[in-house]
């Protein structure tokens, strides 16, 4: 039931009448369409319960809904879709949990720059834990689009990305992926309605694989966790690798979530190879890098990577310090857009953003845009569609960027160094980067 | 294997039935005449169940599927653990097997599957009800605590097979194609076949377990736990019997896998999450112990509490079920059911009524 | 493969058994004596691992933290066995597990809220802040590591001593042996299991702070010790702290070799290995036979 619609002014008349005659009508009800006019839900929003809104007969009602079959509540007349609901399916929990945070937050800030609203309609989110788990993937998707979604964004993991994908693959809700890397989701699985505003593993990693061929070196072993987002990114680096003639030693893939590589110290020490290039993310890249360090083995054979350093400085310490590594971000970039978005994110959250943040500040500012090229009519989905993809990220932080045909950023990449706690901008080693979107039927 | 003589039937009962402590073997007989651990609940529920295929939206339809699946599979670790003191933390795994075994053997996506969507159904229970049999000879020469983390264990392990090894499809999973077809005299669209094969698996499981716990079998298991001396004394061997049960409930998990694996068709390691396990523990116990519908009774306001946690508490919603298990183990640990039977209206007026008649009033 | 590649190699694992040792020493003791199946045991060790990470900070020292730290993981299994464990012990393992359960979850939100879900490192402490150079085609050997390792086998003789020369030892073992046949003979059980339970999960703890600066730390540590500790005192043998010792071990460079020797196989290698050794020995490879 809507109890949105209960709050503040609106009677709850509506309601308590759409309660005893049984809620929505037959035909609705065959007809299937009710995720427009009407709709079920088990919970009270979230905003409502915690305002106060809701009294406590009301959560005892919805409780008795609940223990009577869990499933079978009543069926209640939306009011008015005056709010444009947006649902977000991130990580609160978990190892990942803090990547859900830093994008929610660059997202809130970018939609706050705008007044808060979006197309002139005010925005009402709809968040779910996705606990990185891509078994319940699928069900909260459903679940976010059943609460009239009609735009959700997530994830961070690649597995729950495939997880929202089978639900929202071949239908008008719009999916804007503001992390995930998968191939897949602007590849053989991509559509009209998917986004996505960061990466594909491979786009992070090619440019990384041509930069070291470049610099003349001719064989490096790669190594990563043994799971999709690690195999893709070896992937995209030893196709950018090879094309200039290197050749990869070895490859090494570490059984997922091990957290000691202090044995594959031994292993690498041993390596044939001139330079390593390592895949890993948040916690793994804190220890990997540390024990790469105390290993004593960045004199003998330099580390190269994506994502190594970043949001983890701080962890890594010294350690860290002076490791190159490409990204599509960094820190100190030398546009105003830039340096206008880090003083107001550190003014609004009081830490400073990392890539992360930016892929969030860049799905809201992309929402902010299209939400007002169709001015808040968001449910003319292909205008809709359309105006998403009419984005020009002129005022990214990251610099300027568009949608590839297969909906997947083409951006510039750029060659950083650890440095006092912040990824320093050292050069724009490729342009334009494009997936490759392979499967793709959009290209 | 099991028909003996029937004297001898008799001393395995009477067996179970001196030997058990607070759930004694007479108290079960008589419980079982009653309703209530019948499959006469069924008449009561199966028919909204039915009507809801027609009238209620494709979304909530798939979410009373999960709520029929992990009934299913409650049920199943319910007459392990509950009946044979068998407590597996390693349920997940066999319902992953399943799906999986589902996935690749029915439900492909390049090219002609091997089965027909109903064999591929049966044939993947029957893989993990193999691989529970092949785990259980190992898993089952242990006892108690050690049962426990070597279930546990092996729940793991599968988490890892499938993970690492590439026919599997890694951390990314597997998107299934296969799904029921539309009929389309009823007016049925394929997902609502779905939901129709969930509700008649469900009844067919609950009178499966009826018939278990009912069957010479179920005795059998049950004294297997109670009165294992005596068991053996009177020429039973144990552990034929434990392994019979497990391997049963494996492929009754198994079963329930290819189920979930059509629900979104799509599979993925995460499924032999150890959590899920607990969580399939957390069911049995809330709804009550050894009781036929105990377990789905768990299941309902597991998953029921799950949903309204998630939405309504999306940062810390694992509190609630956290509190939850604390609760129902410290003052709850026979179960709503349980507590429910205390809670008769009957024994409520005889309160009442000795209340009043109380002479120190 | 070199001599030296994989003398190296059983260095880390057992560096990676050393630590599992103190985990899973404390849990067999728990499941010995008390009869508990105690989910929430590698939650001890991740309040073990986050109170270093964060007391080192307030302190400024890791010195200072640890005795905090070990006395503050004290203090809270003290406080959860009196306010929760002791009801349970009677109960059967299926109410152990759904309470533990409940704890993995209560523990993991309460690390969530008492700090955040970021992942933060922590340099090895002061004089052992660096590494042993071996070699050309050998990386360095960071110095706290056989720090932890020594520790870790010191510790192991304390425990031996503790439990084969004490009267609390003494105690302990008839406790597991012949519950009540000990209490017969005047022991005070509630006692001993309280003083059982604490000294596990303040092991526990320990080994989560002496593996920060190794591991740094993160949500999820818990799941990750608690079912290899499950392993080791599978195979160990339940309430001997010998057995889950050279247990502990086995398992911990099978593990690290594995992933040398059988890359395809890392993650199910040690279970095949328990699987092996419940063949072989269904009470325990190390357990005394009855």
């Amino acid at each position: 039931m809507n109890y949105d619609s209960l709050k503040g002014s609106v009677s709850s008349k509506p309601v308590r009448q759409a309660f005893s005659s049984g809620g929505v009508s037959r035909q609705a009800f065959l007809s299937g369409g009710v995720s427009r006019q009407a709709f079920l839900s088990g919970g009270v929003s979230r905003q409502a319960f915690l305002s106060g809104g809701v009294s406590r007969r009301r959560i005892l009602k919805t409780g008795a809904a609940f223990a009577g079959a869990a499933l079978a509540a009543p069926y209640v007349r939306r009011a008015e879709a005056a709010r444009l609901k947006v649902g977000v399916l991130l990580p609160n929990s978990g190892v990942l949990a803090f990547l859900g945070t830093k994008i929610t937050q660059g997202m809130e800030l970018a939609i706050n720059q705008s007044g808060g609203l979006l197309g002139g309609r005010e925005v009402e989110w709809i968040r779910l834990d996705s606990e990185t788990d891509p078994a319940k993937a699928p069900e909260r998707t459903a679940r976010l689009v059943r609460r009239g979604c009609d735009i959700v964004v997530g994830p961070v993991h690649s597995g729950v990305l495939l997880g929202m994908l089978r639900v929202l693959g071949g239908t008008n809700t719009t999916l804007l992926i503001p992390n995930a890397g998968a191939g897949a989701a602007t590849g053989e699985h991509c559509g009209e309605n998917i986004f996505r505003t960061s990466f594909s593993n491979w786009q992070a990693a090619w440019p990384m694989g041509r930069f070291l061929a470049q610099r003349g070196l001719r064989r490096v072993t790669t190594m990563s966790w043994n799971y999709a987002a690690g195999t893709e990114s070896v992937q995209g680096f030893t196709e950018g690798f090879a094309s200039l003639g290197g050749e990869i030693s070895e490859g090494i893939l570490a059984p997922y979530p091990a957290a000691d590589f202090h044995s594959y110290m031994t292993k690498l020490a041993a390596s044939d190879a001139e330079a390593i290039y390592a895949f890993f993310s948040g916690a793994s890249a804190v220890q990997f890098v540390k024990q790469y360090h105390e290993a004593g083995l960045r004199d003998r054979l330099p580390l190269y990577g994506v994502f190594l350093t970043e949001g983890t400085l701080e962890a890594q310490g010294v350690a860290a310090e002076g490791l190159e590594t490409t990204m599509h971000y960094a820190d100190d970039l030398p546009f105003e857009a830039n340096r206008a978005f880090r003083s107001a994110y550190r003014e609004a959250y009081g830490v400073d953003p990392d890539v992360f943040s930016v892929q969030g500040y860049d799905t809201g500012a992309l929402l902010v845009h299209a939400a007002q090229a169709v001015g808040g009519d968001t449910d003319d989905k292909p205008a809709f569609h359309a105006a998403l993809r009419s984005f020009r990220g002129v005022s990214s932080p990251r610099g300027a960027w568009h949608f590839s045909r297969a909906q997947n950023p083409v951006q510039d990449f750029y060659l950083r160094r650890a440095a006092g706690g912040q990824n320093r901008y050292i050069e724009t080693i490729a342009q334009d980067v494009t997936d490759p979107a392979q499967g793709c039927t959009l290209v | 294997m099991f028909l003996r003589s029937a004297t001898r039937r008799n001393s395995v009962r009477q067996a179970a039935a001196s030997d058990a402590s607070h759930e004694s073997f007479t108290r079960l007989r008589n419980l079982a005449s009653r309703w209530r651990d019948g499959p006469a609940p069924l008449v009561f529920l199966l028919p909204p169940l039915l009507v809801a295929t027609w009238f209620v939206p494709d979304y909530d339809l798939q979410r009373l599927a999960k709520f029929l699946i992990f009934a299913i599979l409650a049920m199943g670790l319910d007459f392990l653990a509950g009946r044979g003191h068998l407590v597996s933390l390693g349920q997940a795994g066999f319902f992953a097997i399943g799906a999986y075994s589902f996935a690749l053997l029915a439900g492909t996506c390049d090219g002609e599957p091997l089965l027909s969507l109903l064999l591929g159904m049966l044939v993947a229970g029957l893989i993990a009800g193999g691989f529970a049999c092949l785990a259980g000879v190992p898993a089952l020469r242990t006892r108690g605590v050690y049962f426990l983390m070597v279930t546990l264990a092996l729940g793991q392990m599968v988490f890892y097979a499938l993970h690492d090894i590439p026919l599997f499809g890694g951390s990314d999973g597997i998107f299934v194609c296969a799904s029921p077809r539309a009929i389309e005299v009823l007016s049925l669209s394929g997902s609502r076949v779905y939901y129709l094969m969930t509700v008649a698996s469900f009844g067919f499981a609950v009178l499966l377990f009826w018939c278990l716990r009912r069957s010479f079998f179920g005795t059998l298991l049950g004294a297997s736990a109670t009165a294992e001396v005596r068991l053996a004394a009177l020429g039973y061997a144990v552990l034929p019997i434990r392994l019979a049960a497990f391997t049963l409930v494996g492929a009754v998990a198994g079963y329930a896998g290819a189920l979930e694996a059509m629900r979104f068709r799509f599979v993925n390691p995460e499924l032999a999450t150890w959590h899920l396990s607990g969580l399939l523990l957390v069911m049995v116990i809330l709804g009550g112990r050894n009781r036929l519908w105990g377990a789905v009774l768990g299941a309902a306001l597991v998953i029921g509490l799950e949903d309204l946690l998630v939405y309504w508490f999306p940062d810390h919603w694992q509190i609630g079920i956290g509190v939850l298990a604390v609760v129902v183990a410290l003052f709850l640990p026979n179960g709503v059911l349980f507590f429910a039977r205390r809670l008769s209206f009957r024994r409520l007026g005889v309160w009442l009524v000795r209340q009043k008649e109380s002479p120190l009033r | 493969m070199s001599f030296e590649f994989l003398l190296l190699q059983v260095l880390n694992g057992l560096h990676h058994g050393l630590l599992l040792f103190l985990v899973a020493g404390g849990l067999s003791l728990i499941f010995g004596l008390l009869g508990v199946v105690n989910l929430a045991h590698g939650s001890f060790y991740m309040f073990g691992a986050w109170l270093a990470w964060w007391a080192s900070g307030v302190f400024g020292s890791y010195w200072l933290a640890l005795p905090v730290l070990l006395v503050l993981v004290a203090l809270g299994a003290f406080g959860l066995e009196r306010a929760l464990f002791r009801y349970i012990y009677d109960k059967p393992h299926l109410v152990h597990v759904l309470l533990t359960y409940g704890l993995v979850l209560l523990l993991d939100e309460a690390r969530s809220l008492l700090w955040d879900d970021d992942v933060h490192g922590l340099e090895a402490p002061p004089p052992f802040a660096r590494s042993l150079e071996l070699g050309e085609d050998l990386p360095d050997y960071p110095v706290w590591r056989l720090v932890v390792s020594g520790f870790c086998l010191l510790l192991a003789l304390g425990l031996w001593w503790l439990s084969s020369r004490t009267r609390f030892g003494a105690a302990v073992r008839a406790g597991v042996e012949r519950r009540e046949m000990a209490e017969g003979l005047g022991i005070d059980t509630p006692r001993l299991f309280l003083l059982v339970f604490v000294l596990g999960a303040t092991l526990a703890g320990l080994a989560g702070a002496l593996a920060t600066p190794i591991a740094s730390v993160y949500p999820g540590l818990d799941a990750q010790v608690l079912i290899l500790s499950f392993v080791v005192v599978v195979v160990g043998g339940i309430g001997s702290l010998s057995g889950a010792f050279f247990a502990a071990l086995v398992i911990g460079v099978a593990d690290t070799l594995a992933r040398d020797l059988v890359p395809a196989f890392a993650g199910v290698a040690v279970y095949l290995l328990m699987f092996a050794a419940l063949v072989w020995r269904p009470e325990g490879v190390l357990a005394k036979r009855n």
